[in-house]
C-alpha cells in the first residue's frame, strides 16, 4: 500500500511542476505554516495532490508500526493542546478512555460558531484529508470505529468538500472497512448542524447528534466515559485533529520545538476587526499581539489599538498595555484571558467598548441553551446591565452587581458559555475599568457612541 | 462497597455509586434542589444543590457521584452566595402574583426565597421585560410560562411516567418556554392524555390543572341553580393532608368538616360517587358474562375497562383499532350525573333537571376534559358541569374563608351515598375490576373469591395479571397503571395477538384494567401535591391507602344495595336495558390524527 501511496506521489509531483512552490498568501518570513501547509495550495477535490503532499503516509505508520498507546505517546510528547477553546491537552484526552467491548465513537467538531473564526473553515475547505487522516489516526488510538463530522449549517462549501474527500478515501481504501488491509475499520458520518452556537460546546454536540435539542449536558460524567449514546466518546475540533498526521509522520519533537514550552506548536488564528487587511494567518504560540497586527497590516490609518479580543460572542480581551504580550496559555490563563479558538478581533480607539461587549453580551443570551440559570438569565441580565450603562442610566452599584454575577456565572453554570462570562468581565475590567467608570459615574464616552437616546 | 466522605467536617460512611446529594439526604443535611427528581430528572439545571467539592469550582451533588475521601461543603459562603444568586436570578423574571396563586402555600421557588432572604437585586426586570409570556390553556392542564423555573421536570416524567413525552422546551435561552410539543398551540393538540403528573412536579405554579373553580363559584352564586357535589372515595382519602393532616391520617378525624365546609359554601346537596360505582360495576360484569357466553370467534376479548379518563384519551388517540374492546360503561362519575340529571332530579330534589348543576370532585384532571365531551351529554343535559381537583376543593374552602377546624362536623345524608360494595377499592389500582370480577361471580350464584392474588406479567414488569374462575371458566386478568405501563401493556398484547394469528403459545386476556396514573386514583394527577413522592421516593399510594383502610369497613359479599335495586326497578328497568345503554353507557371516537 506504502508503493501505491509513493507512486501517486512521483505522478503528481511530475505532473503539477512547480504548483506546490507557488503560495501568494504564505509569507514565509512571518508565518509558519504546518497545519496550513496545503492550504490555497493543493485542489481540495484532489486526493492524489494530498497524498502527494506526504498525506496518508502518517495513518499507514500508525498502522502498520504503532500501537494505540505508543499513538497516545506520541501526542503526550508533542505537548499538542486542544484547539477550540479549552486548551486540554489532546494526548491526555484520549489516555482518559477506557478501552472495551463497548462501540467508541470520534466526534470530530466542526461547528466553528464563533463570528470571528474561519480557521476549521479554511481547514476543511482547502484541506479536508488532513482532518479526515487525523480522525482514522485518534480512532485508532482510542479504540473508536466510528466518527462523526459535527459540521456547522453555515459551511455547505466545506461539507462538500468532506463528503467528496470522504468518498474518494472509501474508494482508494483508505477509509472504510480494513483500511489498507490492516485490519482497522473506521467510518465517518457527516452530520450537519441546525445553526445553534451553543452546539460547538462538546456536550451539547452529543445531544444534538442524539436527536435531542442541542443542550449541554453536567460534567462529569465526561464524554470521554460516557459521551455519545453513553458510549465513550472523543471530542476533537478540526484544527487538533488536522495536525494530528504531522505530529505522527514527524515526532512528537518536532511539533514541541516549535513555539514555546507550555504552549508547544503553532496556532491558526483569523485576524478580523479594525485592521487593515483582515485573514487567516499560522504563527507558533509565544508570538506577541504587536506581531499579529503587522500580520495584518496594522491598525487602520491614523487610529491606535486599543483591545485584542479573542473569541466572540464568548470574548476576553486585553489592553493597549498587553500589545507585547506573547501568545501563550499559560500567561493567558494568568489574565483569565482565553487563546480561544483562533477567532480574533482587533479594536482601535474609535470603537465604544460598551457597545462591543453588549453586542456579543447579546449574542450570548440568545444563544444560551436556557438549561442552567445562572447562564440563561445570567447573560440576560448582563445585557440589560451594559443597555443600562449605554443609555447613561446604570449607577456605580449596578457594576458591583455586574462583578457579582459574572463571578457567580462563572462558579455555578453548566458548561463553557456561561462559565466564560466571569473570564470576560474580569479580562474586560482589568484593562478598561477606567472606562466602565467613566460611562457609569461620568456620564462620559470617550468614542462618542453612547448616551444618544439621553440628549435626544 | 463502603467510602469514607467528609461532610462539613463531620466523616461519614457512604456506599459506592451514590451520588453526592444521595449521601447528604442520608446524613439529613438540608440541600435545596428545584430540578431534581430520583431516577427522573437529574439534568443538573437549576444549580440550587450545589457545594464544594474538595475546594473545587461549586460541582451539583445531585450528578457528582460519591468516591472515597471527598470533602463536602454544603454551607461555606460561598454556597450559600451561589444558591441566593441563582435564586435571586430566578426571581428576577418570575411573576410574583402569588396571593392569586394556586400554589401558594406550596411553592418551592417561594420557600428557598425565604429560606435564603432573596433580595430583590434585579428590580428592574421584574416586569418580565423582553420575555414572551405564553398562557396555554388545554382542557385538562393550564401552562404559564411566567412561573416556569425551567427544571425540566415536567418533561422527565411526561416523557418517562406517562409515557406521551407531549412537554417541550422552545425557543432558546432566556425565551425559552414550556410547550406542548412541536410548538403546537394546546394540550389537546397533541397526545397529551391528561394525566396531570407535571402538575404534582412543577415546583412551583407553571403547570396548574385547568381552572374549574370559576364555574362552581358562578354557580354557587345563582339562586336558581341547584348545585350537587359527588365526592370521589380517593378525594376523601388525601383531602386532610391540604389542611395540615399528616398523610394516611383515617378519613373520619377529618371528613365531616369538610362536608360542612361545602354545606357552608352553599353546594345543595352533597354525596359521594357510591352508587354510581356500584352501578358501573353491575353493568360492567354484564358485559363481561355476556361475553363470556358468546362463542370462541364471537366475542371482543380482551375487555378493557373505561374507568379512567387519560385512559380512554390514551386508548383513541394511540390505539383507534382497539376501541370497540373498551366496556361501554360511562366513567362512574358521568353514570351518576347523567342517572341524577336524567331520572331522579324531581323525584330527589324537586328541581327540574336544567336547574341541576352536577359538580364532581375529583382526584382526577382528566375529568375536567371528559366533562366537556360532546357525548357525555344525554337529552341536552351535560352528565356533569364542572370537575373540581382535591387541590381545587381545598382552595374554594379557603377563598371562602372557612377555618376547617371550626366547622361543625357534618354526616351526609344522600340515596346516592350508599352502596354495598367497598367504596375504598375502586380508588386504589385493581380495584374496580376485583369488585367487577366478584360481582360477575355472585351473578352466577357463586361466591366471590375472597382474595385475588396477581403476579408480575413478566420479570421487573410493571404490569401484574391474576386468575379468576367464573362459572368453571379461567378468566385471564390485567392491571396496568400509569401511561407507560398503558403502553407496555398494548405491546404486549400485540405481541400475544399475532403469536395467536401464528399459532404460538399465547396468553388469552379476558379483562385489562388500565389506570392513567400510577398507583391508582388515589395518586390522580389532581391529588395534594407531595413533592418528596418524586424527590426522594416516598410511597404515597400506600400511606394513603391506609387513610381509607383504617375506616372503611367492608366484605366482600356484594350483594346489592336496597338503592341500588330500587333505582333499577323503578328508573333504569334492568341492567344493560335500552334505557341503561342510552344513558349509563357511551361511545368512543378514533382521535388518532393528533398523532398524525
Amino acid at each position: 500500500m506504502i508503493q501505491e501511496l509513493n507512486r501517486i506521489q512521483q505522478e503528481v509531483l511530475q505532473s503539477v511542476g512547480n504548483k506546490f512552490d507557488k503560495d501568494l498568501r504564505h509569507d514565509k518570513t512571518k508565518e509558519l505554516r504546518i497545519k496550513l501547509k496545503n492550504a490555497y495550495i493543493i485542489d481540495p477535490y484532489s486526493i492524489d495532490e494530498y497524498i502527494a503532499r506526504d498525506g496518508y503516509k502518517a495513518l499507514h505508520k500508525v498502522l502498520f508500526s504503532m500501537t494505540p498507546d505508543d499513538v497516545i505517546e506520541e501526542v503526550k510528547k508533542s505537548g499538542l493542546k486542544g484547539r477550540s477553546g479549552g486548551g486540554f491537552p489532546t494526548g491526555m484526552k484520549w489516555s482518559f478512555v477506557k478501552k472495551s467491548d463497548k462501540q467508541h465513537y470520534i466526534i470530530m467538531n466542526a461547528d466553528e460558531g464563533e463570528s470571528a473564526a474561519t480557521i476549521d473553515g479554511v481547514l476543511m475547505r482547502q484541506d479536508p484529508h488532513c482532518a479526515i487522516e487525523g480522525m482514522i489516526i485518534a480512532g485508532f488510538a482510542t479504540g473508536a470505529t466510528i466518527g462523526y463530522v459535527y459540521i456547522r449549517y453555515e459551511y455547505p462549501e466545506a461539507q462538500r468538500a468532506m463528503e467528496h474527500a470522504i468518498e474518494q478515501a472509501i474508494a482508494k481504501n483508505l477509509l472504510g472497512k480494513n483500511i489498507m488491509g490492516s485490519g482497522v475499520d473506521f467510518d465517518i458520518i457527516m452530520y450537519r448542524g441546525a445553526g445553534a452556537y451553543i452546539c460547538g460546546e462538546e456536550t451539547s454536540i452529543i445531544s444534538s447528534i442524539e436527536g435531542l435539542r442541542g443542550n449541554s449536558k453536567n460534567k462529569p460524567p465526561f464524554p470521554a466515559i460516557e459521551g455519545l449514546f453513553n458510549k465513550p466518546t472523543i471530542i476533537n475540533n478540526v484544527e487538533t485533529l488536522g495536525i494530528v498526521p504531522q505530529i505522527l509522520l514527524n515526532g512528537g519533537e518536532w511539533f514541541a520545538s516549535m513555539g514555546v514550552p507550555g504552549s508547544e506548536g503553532t496556532k491558526v488564528f483569523t485576524l478580523t476587526g479594525q485592521l487593515k487587511e483582515p485573514k487567516t494567518v499560522e504563527v507558533p504560540l509565544g508570538t506577541t499581539i504587536r506581531e499579529l497586527i503587522e500580520l495584518g497590516g496594522g491598525m487602520r490609518e491614523g487610529r491606535q489599538f486599543k483591545a485584542f479580543v479573542t473569541g466572540s460572542p464568548n470574548i476576553t480581551m486585553l489592553g493597549p498595555n498587553d500589545i507585547d504580550m506573547p501568545i501563550q496559555f499559560d500567561t493567558f490563563k494568568k489574565r483569565q484571558v482565553m487563546v480561544g479558538s483562533g477567532g480574533t478581533v482587533f479594536l482601535d480607539d474609535s470603537t465604544c467598548l460598551m457597545h462591543f461587549m453588549h453586542f456579543n453580551v447579546d449574542l450570548l443570551a440568545i444563544e444560551s441553551c436556557g438549561r442552567c440559570t445562572p447562564c440563561r438569565a445570567g447573560t440576560r441580565k448582563m445585557t440589560q446591565f451594559f443597555e443600562k450603562i449605554i443609555e447613561g442610566e446604570a449607577t456605580m452599584d449596578d457594576l458591583q452587581k455586574m462583578k457579582d454575577l459574572a463571578e457567580h456565572m462563572r462558579d455555578a453554570s453548566l458548561c463553557g458559555l456561561g462559565v466564560a462570562m466571569g473570564m470576560t468581565m474580569y479580562s474586560a475590567l482589568y484593562s478598561f475599568e477606567d472606562e466602565f467608570v467613566e460611562h457609569i459615574r461620568d456620564k462620559h464616552c470617550r468614542c462618542g457612541k453612547c448616551f444618544n437616546e439621553v440628549a435626544a | 462497597m463502603k467510602i469514607s466522605m467528609t461532610i462539613n467536617g463531620n466523616v461519614v460512611e457512604a456506599e459506592q455509586g451514590q451520588t453526592v446529594l444521595d449521601v447528604l439526604q442520608v446524613q439529613q443535611v438540608d440541600v435545596p434542589t428545584l430540578c431534581y427528581l430520583k431516577d427522573l430528572n437529574d439534568i443538573a439545571a437549576c444549580r440550587m444543590c450545589v457545594a464544594e467539592v474538595n475546594g473545587s469550582r461549586l460541582q451539583t451533588t445531585c450528578t457528582l457521584e460519591a468516591a472515597d475521601g471527598m470533602v463536602v461543603n454544603t454551607e461555606t459562603e460561598r454556597v450559600n452566595n451561589s444558591r441566593k444568586q441563582t435564586l435571586e436570578l430566578l426571581a428576577s423574571y418570575h411573576s410574583f402574583d402569588c396571593w392569586t396563586c394556586p400554589r401558594e402555600k406550596n411553592c418551592d421557588l417561594f420557600d428557598q426565597m425565604r429560606l435564603y432572604n432573596v433580595d430583590d437585586v434585579f428590580k428592574h426586570s421584574f416586569e418580565l421585560e423582553g420575555k414572551e409570556l405564553k398562557l396555554n390553556e388545554s382542557s385538562s392542564i393550564t401552562l404559564d410560562s411566567s412561573k416556569c423555573v425551567h427544571c425540566s421536570s415536567c418533561i422527565a416524567v411526561c416523557d418517562q411516567i406517562a409515557g406521551v413525552g407531549v412537554l417541550e422546551y422552545m425557543e432558546r435561552g432566556y425565551d425559552s418556554v414550556i410547550s406542548p410539543v412541536f410548538g403546537k398551540g394546546s394540550l389537546d393538540e397533541v397526545n397529551c392524555i391528561g394525566c396531570g403528573l407535571c402538575t404534582k412536579v412543577c415546583p412551583t405554579a407553571a403547570i396548574v390543572e385547568r381552572d374549574h373553580i370559576k364555574r362552581v363559584e358562578a354557580a354557587l352564586d345563582d339562586p336558581n341553580t341547584f348545585v350537587v357535589a359527588q365526592i370521589d372515595p380517593a378525594v376523601r382519602a388525601a383531602i386532610g393532608e391540604e389542611f395540615g393532616y399528616d398523610i394516611g391520617t383515617p378519613v373520619e378525624t377529618y371528613e365531616g368538616q369538610i362536608f360542612g365546609a361545602l354545606q357552608l359554601m352553599g353546594f345543595d346537596d352533597i354525596t359521594t360517587t357510591n352508587l354510581a360505582q356500584d352501578f358501573a360495576v353491575v353493568e360492567s360484569a354484564h358485559e363481561l358474562l355476556h361475553e363470556l357466553a358468546q362463542p370462541e370467534d364471537q366475542n371482543r376479548f380482551p375487555l378493557f375497562s373505561s374507568c379512567s379518563a387519560g385512559w380512554i384519551r390514551y386508548a383513541e388517540q394511540n390505539h383507534p383499532e382497539m376501541l370497540s374492546h373498551i366496556s361501554t360503561a360511562k366513567a362512574p362519575h358521568m353514570m351518576q350525573g347523567s342517572f341524577v340529571k336524567n331520572f331522579i332530579a324531581h323525584d330527589v330534589y324537586g328541581v327540574d333537571a336544567t336547574k341541576l348543576f352536577v359538580v364532581t370532585i375529583s382526584p382526577c384532571t382528566a375529568h375536567k376534559t371528559e366533562a366537556d365531551r360532546d357525548d357525555m351529554v344525554n337529552d341536552g343535559l351535560k352528565n356533569v358541569d364542572a370537575v373540581i381537583t382535591t387541590r381545587e376543593l381545598a382552595r374554594m374552602i379557603q377563598y371562602a374563608r372557612i377555618d376547617i377546624d371550626d366547622v361543625t362536623p357534618v354526616t351526609i345524608e344522600s340515596p346516592l351515598d350508599h352502596s354495598a360494595n367497598a367504596l375504598a377499592i375502586p380508588t386504589v389500582n385493581g380495584g374496580l375490576m376485583e369488585q367487577i370480577l366478584r360481582t360477575a361471580q355472585r351473578q352466577t350464584g357463586e361466591t366471590p373469591t375472597q382474595e385475588i392474588v396477581y403476579e408480575p406479567l413478566q420479570a421487573d414488569s410493571i404490569l401484574f395479571k391474576a386468575t379468576v374462575m367464573i362459572q368453571g371458566q379461567e378468566v385471564l386478568v390485567a392491571s396496568a397503571q400509569g401511561g407507560k405501563g398503558m403502553q407496555d401493556m398494548m405491546d404486549y398484547l400485540a405481541i400475544q395477538e399475532s403469536n395467536k394469528a401464528q399459532g404460538l403459545p399465547y396468553e388469552q386476556f379476558h379483562y385489562v384494567e388500565f389506570m392513567g396514573c400510577p398507583g391508582g386514583c388515589i395518586n390522580g394527577g389532581g391529588q395534594p401535591i407531595l413533592r418528596e413522592e418524586y424527590k426522594s421516593g416516598l410511597d404515597v399510594t400506600t400511606l394513603r391507602r391506609r387513610s381509607l383502610e383504617q375506616s372503611i369497613h367492608y366484605d366482600n359479599q356484594y350483594v346489592p344495595s336496597n338503592e341500588l335495586v330500587q333505582f333499577y326497578k323503578t328508573k333504569v328497568k334492568e341492567v344493560a336495558s335500552p334505557t341503561a345503554k342510552r344513558y349509563l353507557h357511551t361511545t368512543y371516537l378514533d382521535k388518532s390524527v393528533i398523532n398524525r
